[in-house]
């Protein structure tokens, strides 16, 4: 009897072994599927040219050559790019906060003639294409003058954008309806309920908010390169952009264009390990990286 | 004593009262609501129907844009065809591979935060950098070429031949997708542990598992990526227009490349706007399409 059972739990913990071992090795392909393109480019930056001629190809460069990261930063002027970049973010960063954080609370916590529609039709906003407003905006733009600067980038952060509005008011939900009683007693009124009572308690999700709209705004190209025209007020992606078409065009120095990938996505990769919590948070709350 | 004046204006400011706050909260919404999404949504309607190269006023040409969107213009075809070509490329492979991975990523072993990190992680870099990322990946010269010449085969110019262009901006799509990745391992963690039990219970194994209880129950949100992607993957335009600029040929002329070289190479904002409403009406009715084929296998808790 004790034999049997004693068989039985090691028959159990083999096929628990066998289970992690498959696992492991599914892991270990995933790992290299999706961190070797990042190891190559990071490698590559390394690289001689002379080493990307050679057969067969190398993984590792012969010798740590440095120089590609110079001759990058000053090819396009990065330096330039990178400031504009981060005004563009941090003041658009600033606007999906205050913004987001206002709406979301009207939303959630205030009750008033036409919320449930409203709100549905907020929802319904996110799945419109892109493609299907951006002739008129760039018209209203330009007719304002503001094709060419950097404003068509950052003042609409300032008029909150619905995927942050849908966080901020989902993390508003679960916050209890007592809080804002209690507060009314003691004589607060709505934006006093707002700003003293309930704002403290959303930090996770400004958190979760301000890394979403770092990295889109970062990364959206598109809007930079349609709004966008004088070399002094250019971004980090199209800078990047420029050094691929000059390659296209006929200056084949790879690990150049590879020095410039690495250092241009390393604001995004910092991002993400500080906030990487916030980021899965997010995504589990709305489904959605903000975009 | 209160005339009765003022307790009427009282009461009616009273009622009134939370209704003005509560839009007053929301107003900068209504603000960008109205003048970002509603006025250009309309305006783009009538500047289809419109000439307008920036300079002067729109010219009212009728059917004329539409006519030749539909029935003349054989790039919006082309451009068609390419986008659906890699819709049907990238959703379904990568929703199952979203979901495999999401599987893998919810197994009790150890180090499992470190795996989540590293197979999101390179999805955050976004943009021309990873679009920058996979040309090198994809060069002739590159590592997949390396690793295909340790088994014999000599592998194509991929970013360069018509034949592999799209299938290779569609390789990079779904070796991006992390977000895809982590909202499916969101649903998993979601899922009932009893559930499980219960098939136990009943005698069933893993696969009885899967079938009967994972499945159904994550099926909402497979449902909602593929949505998502579906919409977004129809849009894209920097893969093409930063690793193969359209080509070779009409290759990867995705629709939205066409369109951004309408609107903002040649300034036809007429005719980009006639594009723009066709491109919103087909994705309208793939999300409407994809709503009713949702009936038959998205699971909704408390229906029957």
């Amino acid at each position: 009897m004790s034999a049997l059972t004693a068989s039985w739990s090691k028959s159990k913990t083999t096929q628990r072994r066998l289970r992690d071992a498959l696992a492991y090795t599914l892991l270990a392909v995933g790992f290299v599927w999706f961190i070797f393109p990042l190891f190559w480019v990071i490698m590559g930056s390394l690289k001689t040219f002379e080493d990307f001629n050679q057969i067969p190809l190398r993984i590792f460069p012969s010798a740590l050559y440095f120089g590609n990261y110079p001759s990058a930063w000053t090819s396009v002027p990065f330096g330039r790019y990178f400031i504009n970049t981060a005004i563009i973010v941090s003041l658009s960063v600033v606007g999906e906060l205050i913004s987001a954080s206002i709406v979301g609370f009207g939303f959630s916590r205030l009750k008033f003639w036409g919320r449930n529609f409203l709100f549905m039709v907020l929802l319904s906003t996110m799945m419109l294409p892109f493609w299907v407003v951006i002739i008129p905006r760039f018209l209203l733009y330009r007719d304002i003058g503001w094709v060419g600067t950097w404003l068509p980038l950052i003042v609409p952060s300032y008029f909150a954008n619905p995927v942050y509005v849908f966080l901020m008011r989902q993390f508003f939900m679960t916050l209890p309806p007592e809080l804002d009683d209690a507060a009314k007693i003691d004589g607060c009124n709505e934006l006093g309920i707002f700003w003293r009572i309930l704002l403290p308690l959303t930090k996770p999700v400004l958190a979760t908010i301000a890394i979403f709209s770092f990295i889109n705004v970062w990364t959206d190209f598109v809007k930079q390169v349609i709004y966008l025209s004088q070399d002094s007020t250019y971004t980090v992606a199209i800078g990047l952009a420029f050094l691929r078409w000059q390659i296209a065009q006929g200056d084949p120095v790879p690990g150049l264009l590879m020095a410039a990938t690495v250092f241009t996505s390393l604001p995004m990769i910092a991002i993400f390990f500080i906030g990487q919590k916030y980021m899965v948070r997010g995504i589990a709350l709305t489904g959605r990286t903000g975009t | 004593m209160q005339s009765p004046r003022t307790v009427a204006s009282n009461i009616s400011w009273a009622r009134l009262r939370p209704h003005i706050v509560g839009w007053a909260f929301i107003s900068p919404w209504l603000v960008s609501f109205s003048f970002l999404m509603v006025y250009p949504f309309i305006a783009s309607f009538v500047l289809s129907f419109t000439r307008y190269q920036l300079i002067g006023e729109a010219e009212f040409i009728g059917f004329e844009n539409i006519q030749r969107m539909l029935f003349e213009d054989e790039r919006v075809t082309d451009a068609l065809r390419v986008t659906f070509t890699y819709v049907l490329l990238t959703v379904p492979a990568g929703t199952a591979i979203s979901i495999l991975v999401a599987i893998l990523l919810n197994q009790h072993v150890r180090g499992i935060p470190f795996f989540r990190t590293s197979f999101y992680m390179p999805s955050v870099i976004g943009g021309v950098g990873l679009a920058l990322l996979w040309t090198t990946i994809l060069a002739k010269n590159g590592p997949i070429n390396a690793a295909l010449g340790l088994v014999g085969i000599e592998g194509p110019n991929w970013l360069f031949e018509t034949a592999w262009a799209l299938p290779s901006l569609a390789l990079k799509a779904i070796a991006t997708a992390g977000a895809a990745m982590l909202i499916i391992l969101a649903a998993l963690q979601g899922v009932p542990q009893h559930l499980y039990e219960a098939v136990e219970l009943d005698g069933g194994g893993e696969w009885a598992k899967f079938w009967h209880v994972t499945l159904p129950q994550i099926s909402p949100a497979i449902f909602y990526n593929v949505i998502v992607t579906t919409i977004g993957v129809m849009q894209s335009f920097v893969e093409a227009f930063i690793m193969t600029n359209g080509g070779p040929g009409t290759s990867t002329l995705f629709y939205g490349l066409y369109l951004y070289r309408q609107a903002f190479e040649f300034y036809r904002m007429g005719y980009a706007s006639a594009l723009a409403w066709m491109i919103f009406l087909i994705i309208l009715a793939l999300t409407i399409v994809n709503f009713r084929i949702a009936r038959y296998w998205v699971y909704y808790e408390g229906e029957e």
